[in-house]
């Protein structure tokens, strides 16, 4: 009875219905739209029991626009990225922000292990360290925009740690995913592939950016055209779909979930560093992304939340366990990093960086893909991207308003 | 009056025909025959023109009105060295009026400027221009009274808008922020406007210009440009140079101008150490003037990086020459960094007192209204021509088609703001058709 047109008019309707109901309260949309998903996984795992009829992973077409959704969604995910911006910062502060993600990353990568020891959780330390020392650009950008504090030394620093992170969890990632490959691996040309595909990714990165270049500066009459408003033909979302499948297509060439997310995510930083401030552009890509590919994929990640496998005491006491470490691998680098700023504003600013939902996502995707994460262990990193994203916002915005924060001034 | 007279023509003669002491030096056998026959022998002397020539007893004035405008402007400048009372020089071309008065000659006849006036005039006997003008806080004017203003008949003061209210101008003292109201004959209207505010340090973006001088071809670029941008703005020129012949040669050219000068001679241009040295010589406020160029990339003095990592880095203005002065057109983008506006206000400044057109880009997600507000408020104050149009596409794109079109003759960025992508800037800086002017606007 049920075939893949209603499963997908179930997804594009709580598309639409959840930023509509969460338009008054601070959770993101997307936070909704997995909860939603859930809700619906909910319904079908309670069918599966009473009528032994799964709706769950039986179309494949759902699950091809869930994957283009996650590409999309990484791919913006680069578009966001500021690489002038951090050029800018000077030495310092970009060597502060790269101290900042490495010392995240020791922080966790420590706190996992004391977890696994007090505890039979038996976590791959390595994994969740890089995991949860990912930030959430987007929320870190529009709460700091928000919060008029973009052009402040607080919020430029922010931004800055941010966008570090993103990009040195995101090339960690794909290191990592390679050497778990590596070492699992039989077939003696795999490694050779997997690194020659790495290489050739960020080749081409480099061949795009050059050729953008230069016909900025010898056909610049040609390429306003992708950025008018008034063309009929798209050129400019046709022009980004190219670089979008050329990065995803190489990096296919391998069958690895975090070399795909890497292209799709380096598709986006090279139109972001060819074609800085293309607002009309951008909207159109969101407009492609958000409006419909993205919302598929984090639906559809709520539909498959294995409920059977998260819902077990041993996973969800883990929960709490790892918000509490996120937080303070987050909180404690602005500390010792920062010791003359007041303890608030270190805080303020630990919280803000907690929340990694995009990042965290793609990770824990990756993690399954690698089998380096159970379903629950899978579940579980989703269930705390979602905490993390609804709490962090609220409670920055808390900690900004009760204290005035400033940038940094001397302690009281 | 003795006058001396250096050309026969058409205008040469007229004189002679009105002044009667007046001597002619003239070249051209068959203009001679015809002045002796005219004039008399006695008072035609056989030309080309010598600086010996100035020796005759009892000269007042010296009249250049050859058909060369070069010549002309060496003759007066000469003469004037001489100390005489009275010199006048005819020029063609009517872009080196305001260059002739910058540097200090009050009589200066272009006969096509001077005909298509008196066509206007004739038109329009009575027009008349309304002028404001700002008086900042670093004002020679400030404390003074209006009668003391002194314009001459061309000119009155109707009135003063001072904090939002136009009161009367009799009797009143200057003050800090005064807009001054004067209505004045249409064309000596923005002369005087310019006359007046040029004399305010405030309308300079830098105390002087430190001009590079590597190679040969610097001498009509940079410091020729340099020359320029010192006259627009009233400042001194500083020359460093390692070849001791381009110094020489840049001097004369500075001596030429009028222009107040230091000189500066290194072991070897080396960009790196430059920022030390003016700090060693006492430079504060400088803009630094180059010409990035293939035969300086072969001798590794500028790499496209080190060029690149040089103007990061050395925290002044820098100017980047082209020699595509005099400025008739110049452009502008004007964006969302907070020290953007101060950039826009000094290209203003510059179609001001250069009378270019100016082209400016605006560029702002936050509050569009705003910028076209300043630009608007911009165009008033000053009285420039001006287009300004909102940046809706990429606005590196927007700044690369404005630029390669051949159009513009100066751009004018901050540096700091970075709304182009840097590799264009680059190319901009490197390749790039129009003079440059980076500034560092917070």
């Amino acid at each position: 009875m049920i075939n893949e047109y209603f499963i997908l008019l179930i997804v594009v309707t709580l598309a639409l219905l959840m930023p509509l109901l969460l338009q008054r309260t601070n959770i993101p949309a997307v936070v909704g739209e997995i909860v939603a998903g859930m809700a619906v996984g909910l319904l079908f795992f309670i069918i599966y029991q009473v009528t032994g009829e799964a709706y769950i992973g039986e179309y494949p077409s759902v699950d091809f626009l869930a994957h283009i959704g996650f590409i999309f969604l990484m791919f913006l995910s680069g578009l966001e990225l500021d690489f002038v911006r951090i050029g800018s910062q000077g030495r310092k502060k970009q060597t502060r922000g790269l101290l900042f993600f490495v010392m995240t990353l020791a922080i966790a990568y420590l706190l996992v292990l004391l977890l696994n020891r007090l505890s039979s959780a038996g976590l791959e330390a390595a994994f969740f360290a890089i995991v949860l020392a990912t930030t959430s650009l987007a929320v870190v950008l529009t709460v700091v925009r928000e919060m008029m504090l973009n052009r402040r030394p607080l919020g430029q620093e922010l931004i800055v740690n941010a966008v570090i992170a993103d990009v040195a969890a995101m090339v960690l990632l794909t290191v990592y995913a390679i050497t778990v490959d590596l070492s699992n691996s039989d077939d003696l040309l795999y490694p050779l592939m997997a690194v020659s595909i790495f290489i050739a990714i960020l080749v081409f990165f480099i061949v795009v950016y050059r050729i953008g270049n230069w016909a900025m500066w010898y056909f610049p009459g040609t390429l306003r055209r992708f950025f008018s408003s008034k063309d009929p033909h798209e050129l400019g979302v046709r022009a980004s779909l190219v670089v979008i499948f050329g990065f995803v297509a190489i990096s296919s060439l391998v069958d690895s979930k975090a070399l795909t997310v890497l292209g799709a995510f380096l598709a986006g930083a090279a139109i972001s560093m060819l074609f800085r401030d293309s607002l009309l552009l951008g909207e159109k890509l969101n407009g492609i992304g958000y409006g419909f590919f993205i919302p598929i994929f984090f639906i559809t990640i709520g539909i498959n939340f294995a409920f059977a496998d998260v819902l077990r005491p041993e996973i969800l006491v883990l929960l709490p366990a790892l918000v509490i470490i996120t937080a303070v691998a987050k909180v404690l680098p602005f500390v010792l990093l920062s010791p003359r700023h007041r303890i608030r504003t270190n805080l303020s600013q630990g919280v803000l960086m907690t929340g990694g939902l995009t990042l965290m996502i793609a990770g824990a995707e990756i993690g399954r893909d690698l089998s380096v994460l159970d379903e629950g262990e899978y579940g579980l990193l989703i269930l705390l991207a979602v905490v993390l994203a609804v709490i962090t916002p609220i409670l920055f915005r808390y900690l900004f308003r009760s204290f005035e924060l400033d940038d940094g001034g001397e302690s009281a | 009056m003795r006058l001396l007279i250096i050309g026969g023509g058409r205008m040469g003669q007229e004189l002679m025909a009105s002044t009667p002491k007046a001597l002619v030096v003239e070249a051209n056998p068959r203009r001679l025959e015809n002045l002796r026959d005219l004039f008399g022998e006695d008072r035609v002397i056989e030309g080309p023109w010598k600086e010996e020539h100035l020796d005759i007893p009892g000269l007042d004035g010296v009249v250049a009105a050859t058909h060369e405008d070069e010549r002309n402007i060496n003759i007066a400048l000469t003469a004037r060295g001489r100390g005489l009372r009275y010199v006048v020089v005819k020029v063609k071309d009517p872009a080196r009026v305001d260059e002739l008065h910058d540097m200090g000659f009050e009589d200066v006849i272009c006969p096509h400027q001077f005909a298509a006036k008196a066509i206007r005039a004739s038109l329009t006997p009575r027009s008349k221009d309304l002028i404001e003008i700002p008086i900042f806080p670093d004002s020679p004017h400030i404390g003074k009274r209006m009668e003391d203003l002194g314009f001459g008949l061309d000119a009155i003061v109707v009135g003063v808008v001072r904090n939002g209210s136009v009161i009367r101008a009799e009797g009143l003292k200057i003050e800090v922020g005064d807009h001054i109201i004067i209505v004045s004959i249409g064309w000596r209207s923005k002369e005087l406007q310019r006359t007046i505010v040029r004399k305010e340090s405030r309308m300079r973006p830098f105390e002087s210009i430190t001009v590079l001088l590597a190679e040969e071809e610097d001498l009509n670029s940079t410091m020729s440009e340099s020359l320029y941008m010192a006259r627009i703005f009233d400042t001194r020129v500083d020359i460093v140079s390692a070849d001791p012949a381009l110094m020489e040669k840049g001097k004369e050219m500075a001596r030429v101008s009028g222009a107040e000068l230091n000189a500066f001679t290194v072991p070897s241009l080396d960009l790196e150490a430059l920022p030390s040295l003016l700090e060693e010589w006492g430079i504060k406020g400088c803009c630094i003037a180059l010409r990035p160029s293939a035969s300086y990339r072969e001798r590794r003095r500028f790499s496209k990086w080190r060029l690149y990592r040089f103007l990061r880095d050395v925290g002044t203005p820098v100017l980047i020459c082209r020699r595509r002065h005099p400025y008739q057109s110049v452009l502008n983008v004007l964006d969302e960094h907070p020290g953007s506006a101060a950039v826009t206000e000094l290209v203003f400044k510059l179609g001001f007192l250069s009378r270019a057109r100016l082209r400016v880009l605006r560029y702002g997600y936050v509050d569009p209204r705003e910028q076209e507000r300043l630009v608007e408020r911009l165009t008033k104050l000053y009285g420039v021509r001006c287009s300004d149009e909102p940046l809706i596409g990429n606005p590196t794109l927007e700044f690369v088609s404005e630029l390669t079109s051949g159009n513009r003759d100066l751009t004018v960025l901050n540096w700091n703001s970075q709304s182009i992508n840097i590799d264009i800037l680059g190319r901009a800086i490197m390749e790039g058709p129009s003079s440059l002017l980076l500034m560092r606007g917070d």
